[in-house]
């Protein structure tokens, strides 16, 4: 997340960038490019998609500018937008072809002792968040990686928190059991 | 309620951004942004011609003075805004527009051989039937050493790497058609074994 001094640092570049600054412009896609890419790329799961998204953002971002009133960092404004576009490239997607993906109903066991104190990886995270259906990644990652809370999720999202918890569980609970696989595995 | 791996991902929270978008995406973004500016400006610009007879009095004339007056400033700011805002792109373009061609000429080379038999391989893993094929990790590692050539003082360590990347795909995707040649002997034999009996 960025941290309150970024506030003041990018004011002056964002009141550039008001100005059609294009030096300035450059200064924020190089600040923010390669964050903004992660939180595509998570959401969409798709390299293309996400630098599609990339590219629609700041260009929205610049467009709009003069609605960004400066109440957030430029940082958390953008971000937002990013999410907006991603999440909406993963609706497209899933009316298109796969409308199978999020109904599978995994059974609410309890959370397995062994799941629970297993060693974290990076790596083995990343891959089984990438295997995870778009459903549950979404909600993962914004809660896990993105910072968001369930009230703030569910408004992203527009469904009630109720949802975003119960749907944040089952997806680590998912994502557990999907490390345990890759253990065994390798 | 306590969620150790939401502890875990906070304390590794950066090494999570591992992907890195193509290095010339800016390139696009700022020629659209200069297509959208250039439009507005050239609608600044029109000065119509006074050609209108007037009758000479102090007040009008004055009047008109201060008309053409006008019509000179705004045709001068417009001007400056237009070479200025032709200036920043030029500025912006020269950010990155050493070629890699002139900083690695090899580049070319070992792209051109690999990418011609990675996509030999991509299209009979097609004709297979496998799905899409996607590098994404690959990419992003593909893409932040290219970037990095521009800055670095050690092209062969670069190049090295990067011709491994490719090779590290021909190798998968040799993984991956082996995989299914072997799925696809395994169905025929299975097939003649029931045929037989």
């Amino acid at each position: 997340m960025e941290t309150l001094e970024y506030t003041d640092v990018n004011a002056h570049i964002v009141a550039r960038c008001k100005e059609g600054d294009r030096k300035a412009q450059y200064e924020l896609y190089k600040l923010y490019s390669k964050s903004m890419f992660n939180v595509s790329m998570r959401i969409t799961n798709d390299y293309t998609e996400a630098e599609d998204v990339l590219q629609e953002s700041f260009l929205s971002a610049f467009r709009e500018l003069h609605t960004f009133k400066g109440d957030s960092t430029f940082g958390s404004w953008l971000k937002r937008i990013v999410i907006n576009k991603s999440i909406t490239k993963v609706r497209g997607r899933r009316l298109q072809v796969e409308p199978m993906e999020d109904h599978q109903d995994f059974a609410d066991e309890g959370p397995d002792p062994a799941q629970e104190d297993m060693d974290y990886k990076v790596e083995s995270i990343k891959k089984a968040i990438q295997s995870l259906p778009d459903g549950y990644r979404v909600v993962l990652t914004l809660y896990l990686l993105e910072g968001y809370d369930h009230g703030e999720i569910a408004e992203i999202l527009s469904i009630s928190e109720a949802t975003s918890k119960s749907q944040y569980s089952r997806a680590r609970k998912k994502l557990l059991s999907l490390m345990q696989e890759q253990m065994f595995l390798s | 309620m306590k969620d150790k791996l939401k502890d875990f991902v906070q304390d590794h929270r950066d090494e999570f951004d591992s992907f890195a978008p193509r290095p010339d995406l800016w390139q696009d973004i700022a020629a659209e942004l200069q297509q959208e500016n250039s439009k507005p400006m050239l609608a600044v610009a029109p000065e119509p011609a006074q050609a209108k007879v007037f009758s000479l009095n102090w007040n009008t004339a004055f009047r008109y003075a201060a008309a053409v007056a006008v019509l000179v400033m705004v045709a001068f700011t417009a001007q400056y805004f237009i070479s200025n805002s032709a200036d920043q792109t030029g500025s912006v373009a020269a950010t990155q527009p050493v070629t890699l061609d002139k900083i690695a000429p090899e580049l070319r080379q070992i792209e051109t051989q690999y990418v011609q038999v990675i996509q030999e391989k991509e299209s009979e893993l097609k004709a297979m039937g496998a799905g899409d094929i996607r590098f994404a990790d690959l990419d992003s590692a593909y893409n932040e050493l290219k970037k990095e050539l521009y800055t670095t003082p050690n092209k062969e360590v670069l190049l090295q790497a990067m011709s491994d990347n490719l090779k590290m795909r021909i190798a998968l995707l040799n993984q991956q058609l082996e995989v299914l040649e072997n799925r696809s002997k395994e169905q025929t034999r299975v097939r003649h074994e029931t045929t037989n009996i």
